[in-house]
């Protein structure tokens, strides 16, 4: 090479080299097109794609498998109208009946604006065969509170689960006693849901209906033609059902926040786990299509939990990395 | 001497890998320059031209003689390279490493040989404002280098350093000039260069 550069005259040589490999080996060059390279580099990122939803699925199912369990109980108890796993449901004597209506809402009646839907799930070991001592005191705790048992599902006199219903003032203190029940407490955990937002909204416009209600019957006294008072009425009808409709909505969330919902799950100690069992007595292609989707639901639900696990990690080691990365670079320029 | 045209090289050399060579040959010192004026790094540039030609090698059968010199292809692979290392500050080795060629540091000597493929007469008065903004060590290294156009041996002598850290210094002042003139626009390369 006509050249007095020595990096060239190297280069010229590797090249050589390169050339005399394609040729001995019968490497065809579209097996180094960037096309091909495009393809691995493709299933690179695909299969680091894919083990990136792995792990989250496999976090989000370890994340999730404790309120699983505990979710699978609360099913067992309060769905489906309550089917008995054995023992037969108990009545509860302590359980008021939970009807009393409130007072009707006062338009501008101003309270504590703070409207929070509590709700917990516990669950604990007791000795054996002191289940039904447990369930007692369980009862008794729910009738000192001014609570009830809403519904029951227990399991060979070994195991079962409650829901109680408990003013909210008395939550923590009925969750407490509950926790001295047992020998130890398998599991716990406490929700709470802010609906002050829609306590608040649904109050404004219980308002502007009552407003509108009062001007409507004041319009319909002072009409003249029996058209107009039978048109006036109908609105008068109109708002006044739905002024009934959101004195509904605030009873519900009046009641919801009074009382606290607490799902108790009662085992003795040798007794097995409860499992929830889907069971198909039927099987037909609704329900197998029905059961699939859920477990799909299932598993996207793992992984977007695990998701939220593994995107904040992952976003603090690129920092990290990109931090080793700057100083490695700035020492390699200096 | 083959006789073949560049772009009948590149179309052959798909079955030939042999006839690749001749098209080296006749343009890498030619790419060599083009690359230094534009980056004004020995170094930037020398990497640049070797993996221009590897691209261009392991591309080659994707060469489509439209009637256009051959050379020119080779050019776009050299612009993509170029855009890729001043957008990232570095040069890639994707393409020498997919044929298996080595990493090969610049020989000592070669340092002044491809500096005096560049021009640095046009871009004087922008090297010296742009100078300023270097590091105290780069400038001065580049400083006594292009300015004042001492040997590498005096420069070395003058800041106390070896001679390959002058160098170095140099290469690294160069490269960060380029990138700072890129970013003004001032265009250190000449028109003519391709």
């Amino acid at each position: 090479m006509n050249t007095n550069i020595e990096y060239l005259q190297q280069l010229e040589v590797d090249l050589l080299e390169a050339a005399q490999r394609a040729q001995d080996e019968r490497i065809t060059p579209a097996a180094a097109t960037p096309a091909r390279r495009s393809g691995s580099t493709w299933a690179k990122v695909a299969g680091v794609a894919a083990a990136f939803l792995v792990v989250a699925f496999a976090i989000g199912s370890l994340g999730e498998s404790s309120s699983d369990k505990f979710q699978q109980v609360g099913d067992a108890a309060t769905g489906g109208g309550g089917g008995d796993a054995g023992g037969g449901g108990i009545a509860s004597p302590a359980a008021p009946p939970p009807t009393a209506a409130p007072p009707t809402e006062e338009p501008g009646a101003q309270g504590d604006l703070s409207k929070i839907i509590r709700d917990g799930r516990i669950g604990i070991v007791v000795s054996n065969g002191s289940f039904n001592d447990a369930v007692g005191n369980l009862t008794l705790i729910a009738e000192r509170h001014s609570g009830f048992i809403l519904s029951s599902t227990t399991n060979a006199d070994r195991s079962g689960t409650f829901v109680l219903r408990i003013p909210a003032a008395e939550f923590d203190r009925a969750r407490q006693e509950i926790r001295d029940l047992g020998l130890r407490v398998r599991f716990e955990q406490v929700k709470g849901e802010d609906v002050t937002a829609e306590f608040i909204d649904n109050r404004a416009r219980l308002r502007i209906l009552h407003d509108r209600k009062e001007r409507l019957t004041e319009l319909a006294e002072q009409a003249d033609t029996t058209e107009e008072i039978l048109l006036l009425g109908r609105q008068v009808d109109d708002v006044q059902l739905r002024i009934e409709e959101i004195q509904g909505q605030l009873r519900f969330l009046r009641d919801q926040v009074a009382e606290s919902t607490l799902r108790v799950s009662i085992k003795e100690k040798s007794a097995p786990e409860p499992v929830a069992v889907a069971v198909v007595d039927q099987p037909d292609l609704g329900s197998s299509f029905e059961l699939a989707v859920q477990g799909f639901l299932r598993i996207l639900s793992a992984v977007i939990v695990g998701l939220g696990y593994l995107i904040p990690l992952t976003l603090f080691g690129l920092l990290i990395w990109l931090a080793f990365w700057v100083v490695r670079r700035r020492r390699a320029e200096a | 001497m083959d006789q073949r045209s560049d772009s009948e090289l590149l179309t052959v050399s798909a079955t030939e890998p042999g006839a690749f060579a001749v098209l080296y040959v006749r343009h890498a010192e030619d790419l060599l320059r083009y690359f230094a004026r534009r980056t004004l790094d020995p170094e930037a540039a020398a990497e640049l031209t070797a993996e221009t030609f590897a691209q261009a090698f392991a591309s080659r059968t994707t060469y489509r003689d439209t009637g256009a010199n051959g050379v020119a292809w080779i050019y776009g692979i050299a612009r993509h390279q170029l855009g890729r290392f001043f957008r990232s500050g570095r040069v890639d080795r994707d393409a020498r490493r997919r044929l298996g060629m080595p990493e090969r540091a610049l020989p000592p000597a070669d340092y002044e040989r491809i500096e005096d493929l560049v021009d640095f007469a046009p871009i004087r008065g922008a090297i010296e404002e742009a100078l300023l903004t270097l590091r105290q060590d780069q400038r001065d290294a580049l400083r006594l280098r292009v300015i004042d156009e001492l040997p590498y041996e005096e420069v070395a002598r003058r800041l106390a350093c070896s001679e390959q850290s002058a160098r170095q210094r140099v290469s690294r002042a160069l490269r960060r000039l380029a990138l700072m003139l890129q970013e003004r626009g001032l265009q250190p390369a000449m028109e003519n260069d391709t």
